[in-house]
């Protein structure tokens, strides 16, 4: 891997190099944000993906006018990993386990798919049916730790050499080790892992200890998929590092972490695996710098590309995480994640009926390929686009800055084509189908937030991706949400989270320790292991330390429990006293949550965590609007709720400055975006060019 | 730009989808219930075995339906209806208070068994209880002579665990101290039952919460009428795949292998009869209800729809209105309706046989049929006292479950690593286990040749081998010993159930499952050397047990038991399997090369198809099965070692 | 008396069916007359049904009398009256 002798820290300023890009990789689209340190310029730019993504973030550098030495940082999102998992193109990998546990991938706890096949006798687990790591390819070593770290039995060093051989013959070019118990004592973890690099020197080689936690099955999963996707995440990350080099590149590559920070690149090769959806992630981190900095710290997101929504609830401007964060049935990542959920709606979803004949927009899509009909690059069944492009939310000469001029007439023909089954209309279809978008989109949002005891009329809904802002005021509406907030530069917001993402390490250790004040000094001593580290690691890569502060969480349960409970605490030095107070605060947490607290019960301290970070400055933006008035034309389209068609008035959003209103009904258009701002409701425009719609303020009320 | 359209024409969706989006509401109240009952319980059954599942049932001018359920076990989703009405013909409505929670695990009140309990919570409002929350999981203990709550050899239920009819435990949210005693002091585990306890009862406060949001926000009749067209949305469904069924009256009969007591095989007869979209599933003609305890009082009445559901309507949500095109038969003394006072607690084999039986009678009237899976979850229960430096004098209680494999299907393989249908068990974790439990698990993987061939096998069966680190009490539950799961479509049996004790237990030594040192076989059929042989072997030669399901075998410490579950049943003709996946599953050593040449018809030399001999290999065996010489062999494992 | 339905003996056959009982009647749907009643558990629990025979409409589900035993045991204390804790 190309190391660079002069890498930078988050926000410090190169004297040749003034530009700090974000880049984020999707399905279709890649997509850059420039800033320019000192004078705030901010450019913004989307060019195709394309199938080695190194040559797209190149392409993207330059759409934006810029050389590479004029940059001064990247910061990073791709879908490399998640493409190889997704496609089972990862390396050809080999697992090496403990002597009677070769198929803990197969047998992925053993449950069941909760949903639509839950009952389906055709049903296989996903790893059964595409394994990541085949059985002939899988090998039972003879070892065996106790639950204590003592050895029951010695790890036979001949075992793991055989399998390595064999591993060897098959061209395995990539070993996972994961040992039951190994969480406790690595020792035969480690020892395994040394003959595999004796036997196969050029292979990659992962173990537990990339996130050394308890559940067996789990953390086995989390090993085997890095296996599977680091050498691929790693060989990418390479020649996109050469390549920028070659063109003069001489700042500092971050890569956006599913943690919901920055990592070095050093560090994003150390566990490639927690970088698998990077790009989602980048646009949650946007909404927690907009949460932190706008009025309204509580964000319902809804990111909607091509194929899918991505939602996630932001609350109090804290980064959300899950500790269940799920691929496929059984493959399953260990450590906490931000929290973003998909589902397959988005603007290139295919208007379908589903099981019970009404009428439904996705999973099913179109992709960019064909894409919607309305491109007319041989698109046949109508998606959402189409039936916003019938309904004039999408206004044909406008569209995607005019790069693509849409024929609203094969929008309306193959919508009728399918509306025909239902006796509809096809404007009554693409009406529906609008209505429908709105509230899949609505109820996922529900389940991160409602479903989960938060109060979504104290918060404010904020779209992103292209399609976002035409139906979040829709979204809200259903929701009940009054607030929505549609950020500058929606299509390229995940870029901008990119840009103003902190470095954010985490590590964890499972510990299994009483929350006990008479445990205090182990549990601190844990705590400071992992932070010196850390420490360590970051400096050798070159990270400005001093400016890194730690943040800790513990991971607590009832004695006797399996279930642990992330609760961050107060970064300082654990004492006996501190101890103490956090046993109340487990007690309350647990009522909360579960309905009861169980006080007579020990608390266990399962796992330590720390996060180390180091904070990016907020460069400061440059924000100016076009030259013009920002009122273009009238419209005639079909909104949700009317009856027949109603005049609309379309505005420029790049023409709109703070304190500007836009009455509803009306449409805003920008150069990769259109937003919907219903009836009743007005937009306006904040000091940092955000667009807000909220109720629209008459006399009586 | 735009075209004139109806005003009605845009809405077409409209009064649905504020309905649907109520009904999903109330589905996601429970999916939060069920989240937060697996989270905070304490024992590894409801955390992570997943035996547990929460219910919202609706007031309706009938009783009580289900509206909206999430599963953590299918078969609590077949049974809670009846349990609620059950429960509410012997309750005074009028003396419930908010807050109020009512226990129940009586069997012949619709519980699975005593140690499945029940937990009912009203819900108020406005005055009046217009919803029943419900929770339910299999709990650790409930005292009897028997640790965990399959009561082998029991005769009546005075020998099993505690049998509560509805009864107060909590009122107005404050535990009622009496039901708790009694709980607890008759309770071998009271640690544990307790801490699920209060799991089961914050799940209920939970989901009380989140319901009354929802009806804050959506309003009562709404909510109510979003309750209703789930029911009616899932029983249009479910009737649309009856429809689809054609007319007639479809026999099957299956059994049992016996009861624990007696030596008699029990048979399972059904009888499906399908009228439009209208069915009866009768069980006349079953075996009278047994000595031992392999019956049930109660709960197949629910419980064999699942089978018309994996059959016909697999996607909708399960409610009230999944059971409602349904009448079902129960011969009063059968082995599907016990009467008290015999025993009822080993429901664990007779719920997969009604299942299995009522697919094998409908897969006679469709193609896309499936064939039997394992149809016995070879479950063991441990208890003991823990004898570990740090842990000594501790009681505990685990289970073990190894999986097994579902049957083959019209389209694809069965797949592997699945309990029974009446179940949705996950593994525990054994990294917990081995600290909370004397207990180490030293092996659990497939087993080659243990699935049914056919041209879409079965799901592997698999091997589970627990060691002792503490003398151990186990008892192991266990069917299907003689032949395995049945095929389907000329499709092969699975492997049979088999157990071994292994003395000294050493990785070393006993690692590889098919070397027979050391093991001595507990159950199963076993060939003159002691190999395990279905086909040749004799029923109980050499072993311990002459039945599956026994109680107070006692694990010394250091000391091993293994166990195997067979596979599921293949569906169609094994020698139309396509070769080349049979050397994939030869590769991956699900099936073994002698197994190919057997049960397949595929022979492969230096892991290449001998194309030429294969096809030789096939016209023998399909001539001799025409011949009546030849049927696809009971899956078992082949290369043992002595 | 309260205490008549907890216990009963086991059926002396190895086999046991449900009884349907003829009734005379025409089914209003499809005017077969092969009408019976019986026992049967329908979505609610344990009740008795007159049904056709041909077509299964059901010409009346109702809860069971004394005498139809179905099902065969019952709570000694179903009519009494409830105490605040039951
Ligand atoms: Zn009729």
């Amino acid at each position: 891997m190309t190391t660079h002798p002069d890498i930078a820290d988050p926000g410090v300023e190169s004297s040749t190099a003034a530009w700090v890009v974000g880049i984020d990789v999707g399905g279709t689209f890649t997509d850059i944000i420039a800033l320019h340190r000192r004078t705030g310029e901010v450019r913004d730019g989307k060019v195709l993906s394309t199938p080695q993504q190194e040559e797209g973030v190149l392409a993207s550098i330059a759409a934006v006018g810029l050389e590479v030495r004029e940059v001064a940082e990247i910061v990073h999102g791709h879908t490399v990993g998640i493409n190889a998992l997704l496609s089972r193109a990862g390396e050809r990998t080999g697992l090496i386990a403990t002597r009677g546990h070769q198929d803990l991938l197969d047998i992925g706890r053993m449950h069941r798919e909760f949903g639509d096949r839950f009952y389906d006798p055709t049903w296989l687990r996903p790893h059964q049916e595409r394994p990541i790591i085949p059985r002939e390819l899988r090998f039972g070593v003879l070892e065996r730790m106790r639950y204590d770290g003592s050895a029951l039995t010695p790890l036979d060093a001949d075992s793991v050499r055989e399998a390595a051989r064999e591993l060897a013959r098959q061209g395995v070019r990539s070993v996972a080790v994961c040992l039951v118990n190994s969480y406790t004592n690595d020792e035969h973890e480690r020892r395994a892992a040394e003959i595999l690099a004796e036997e196969l020197p050029d292979a990659y080689v992962q173990t537990s200890a990339l996130y050394p936690v308890t559940k067996e099955h789990e953390r086995t999963t989390t090993v085997a998929l890095d296996a599977y996707v680091g050498p691929r995440v790693v060989g990418y990350l390479d020649r996109l590092e050469s390549g920028l080099v070659e063109r003069g590149f001489g700042g500092t590559l971050w890569i956006m972490m599913m943690n919901g920070g920055v990592a070095t690149v050093a560090d994003a090769g150390r566990a490639p695996v927690f970088q698998l959806v990077s790009g989602p992630v980048g646009g949650v981190s946007g909404s927690i710098r907009l949460a932190n900095e706008g009025a309204t710290p509580d964000l319902l997101t809804i990111d909607v590309g091509g194929t899918s929504t991505d939602v996630a609830a932001i609350r109090g401007g804290q980064t959300p995480l899950t500790d269940l964060w799920t691929l496929e049935t059984g493959l399953t990542l260990t450590m906490p994640l931000v929290d973003v959920e998909s589902i397959g709606s988005g603007a290139g979803s295919l208007i379908r009926p589903n099981a019970l004949g009404n009428v439904a927009v996705g999973p099913a899509s179109a992709g960019s390929d064909p894409g919607p009909v309305c491109y007319g690059r041989g698109g046949t069944e109508p998606t959402l686009t189409d039936a916003c492009a019938l309904l004039g939310v999408l206004q044909p000469d406008l569209f995607a800055n005019g790069a693509i001029e849409l024929d609203v007439d094969a929008s309306r023909a193959a919508l009728e084509r399918t509306a025909s089954q239902w006796g509809m209309s096809a404007i009554g279809l693409a009406a529906a189908a609008y209505e429908v978008a709105c509230q899949d989109i609505a109820a996922k949002v529900r389940t991160i937030s409602v479903y989960r005891g938060l109060d979504v009329r104290e918060f404010a809904l904020q779209p992103s991706g292209s399609a976002g802002p035409m139906l979040a005021d829709r979204v809200a509406r259903i929701l009940g949400v009054r607030k929505v907030v549609v950020p500058r530069s929606p299509g390229q917001f995940s870029a901008l989270g990119l840009l103003r993402t902190d470095l954010r390490v985490t590590r964890a250790q499972s510990i299994m320790t009483p929350l006990d004040p008479a445990c205090a000094e182990s549990i601190e001593a844990a705590f400071a292991t992992l932070e010196d580290r850390v420490h360590d690691e970051l400096k050798g890569q070159g990270a400005d330390v001093t400016r890194l502060h730690f943040e800790r969480a513990i991971f607590a349960m009832y004695r006797g429990q399996t279930w642990d409970n992330r609760m961050p605490i107060p970064p300082a030095s654990l004492t006996a006293e501190g101890v103490q107070e956090l046993v109340p605060a487990f007690h309350a947490y647990y009522e909360e949550h579960y309905g009861f607290a169980a006080r007579e019960i020990p608390v266990v301290v399962s796992t330590v965590e720390v996060t180390a970070v180091i904070p990016r400055e907020q460069a400061r933006f440059e924000l100016v609007p076009d030259e013009g008035a920002a009122f273009l034309r009238t419209a005639e389209l079909v909104l949700p709720g009317a009856a027949g068609p109603v005049e609309v008035g379309i505005h420029v959003r790049e023409r709109l400055a703070p304190g500007e209103q836009v009455p509803g009904p009306a449409l805003v258009t920008e150069k990769f975006a259109t937003t919907v701002v219903l009836p009743g409701r007005t937009a306006h425009v904040d000091d940092d060019l955000n667009l807000i719609i909220e109720p629209q303020i008459t006399a009586e009320s | 730009m735009t075209t004139t359209t109806p005003a009605t024409d845009t809405s077409a969706t409209g009064p649905d989808v504020e309905l649907d989006i109520l009904r999903y509401g109330l589905i996601e109240v429970a999916r939060e219930m069920l989240d937060s009952l697996m989270r905070s319980a304490f024992s590894p059954i409801c955390r992570d075995i997943l035996d547990c599942t929460v219910v919202i049932h609706m007031r309706t001018d009938e009783g009580w339906e289900v509206a909206a359920l999430w599963e953590g076990c299918m078969q609590h989703a077949f049974v809670a209806p009846h349990i609620a009405n059950f429960l509410m013909d012997d309750w005074d409505i009028d003396t419930m208070q908010p807050g109020d929670v009512v226990f129940t695990n009586d069997p012949w009140r619709g519980s699975l068994h005593q140690a499945d309990v029940n937990l009912f919570r009203p819900v108020f409002v406005n005055g009046r209880v217009e919803f029943l929350l419900q929770s339910t999981s299999h709990l650790v203990d409930l005292g009897g002579p028997i640790p965990g709550g399959f009561s082998n050899g029991a005769q009546s239920h005075f020998e099993e665990q505690l049998k509560l009819p509805p009864t107060l435990l909590y009122a107005n949210d404050v535990a009622v101290r009496p039901t708790f005693n009694f709980l607890l002091e008759n309770n071998r585990v009271p640690h544990l039952v307790l801490g699920d306890l209060r799991a089961l009862h914050g799940c209920l406060v939970v989901g009380e919460r989140q319901l009354q949001d929802l009806i804050a926000r959506g309003g009562l009749d709404d909510v109510r009428a979003a309750g209703r067209y789930a029911i009616d949305a899932t029983e249009a469904s479910m009737r649309r795949g009856i429809a689809s069924i054609p007319d007639g009256d479809y026999s099957a009969e299956d059994f049992l292998d016996e009861d624990g007591v007696t030596d008699e095989p029990i048979p399972v007869a059904v009888t499906v009869k399908v009228r439009g979209d209208s069915m009866e599933i009768d069980f006349s003609g079953s075996a009278r209800q047994p000595l031992g305890n392999s019956s049930t009082a109660w709960c197949e009445a629910g419980r064999c729809i699942e089978a018309v559901k994996l059959m016909v309507d697999p996607s909708t949500p399960v409610n009230s209105g999944t059971l409602k095109p349904i009448d079902v038969l129960l011969p009063a003394g059968s082995v599907v309706q016990t009467l008290p006072p015999s025993s009822a607690s080993s429901h664990a084999d007779i719920g997969p046989r009604v299942i299995n039986v009522v697919t094998q009678a409908l897969g006679q009237a469709t193609e896309e049929s499936f064939a039997c899976d394992t149809g016995t979850a070879v479950y063991i229960g441990f208890s003991g006292i823990d004898t570990r430096t740090g842990h000594k004098g501790t009681p505990w209680g685990a289970y073990g479950l190894a999986g097994g494999g579902w049957g083959g299907t019209w389209k694809e393989d069965g797949v592997s690593f699945c309990v029974t249908p009446i179940g949705n068990c996950r593994t525990s974790v054994q990294e917990h286990v081995e600290i909370e439990s004397p207990l180490v698990v030293a092996q659990h993987e497939m087993l080659i040749d243990t699935a049914g061939a056919g041209r879409f096998r079965g799901g592997l069966g698999s091997v589970y081998t627990i060691m002792a680190e503490s003398d151990t009490l186990v008892t192991v539950v266990a069917d299907r010993l003689r032949r395995g799961a049945a095929g389907a479509n000329g499709g092969g049996p699975g492997a049979p159930a088999v157990g071994w004790y292994i003395a000294g237990f050493d990785l070393a030594e006993h690692g590889d499952p098919m070397n027979l040192r050391g093991a001595e076989p507990l159950f199963g059929v076993f060939d003159e050397q002691g190999r395990p042989d279905p086909v040749h072997g004799e029923f109980g030669r050499g072993a311990r047990y002459t039945t599956g399901k026994f109680s107070n075998l006692v694990i010394k410490a250091g000391d091993a038991i293994r166990l195997i579950i067979g596979g599921g049943g293949g569906w169609g003709d094994p020698l139309a399997r396509e070769p080349e996946r049979v050397r994939q599953d030869v590769r991956n050593r699900l099936v073994s090369v002698e197994g190919a040449r057997l049960s397949y018809g595929v022979v492969l030399a230096n892991g290449e198809i001998d194309t030429a001999a294969t096809g030789a290999r096939r016209a023998e065996l399909t001539a001799a099965r025409d011949a009546g010489t030849w049927e696809v062999p009971i899956a078992a494992p082949l290369e043992w070692t002595l | 008396m309260a205490t008549d339905r907890l216990m009963f003996p086991r059926p002396q056959t190895a086999r046991v069916s449900v009884e349907r009982t003829p009734v005379e009647s025409q089914c209003p749907s499809c005017g077969s007359r092969d009408v019976a009643r019986y026992p049967v558990s329908n979505h609610l629990g344990p009740r008795m049904v007159v049904k056709c025979q041909t077509c299964f409409t059901r010409l009346s589900v109702t809860r069971a009398e004394p005498e139809d035993m179905w099902p065969a045991w019952r709570s000694p204390t179903r009519d009494w009256p409830a105490s605040r804790v039951g």
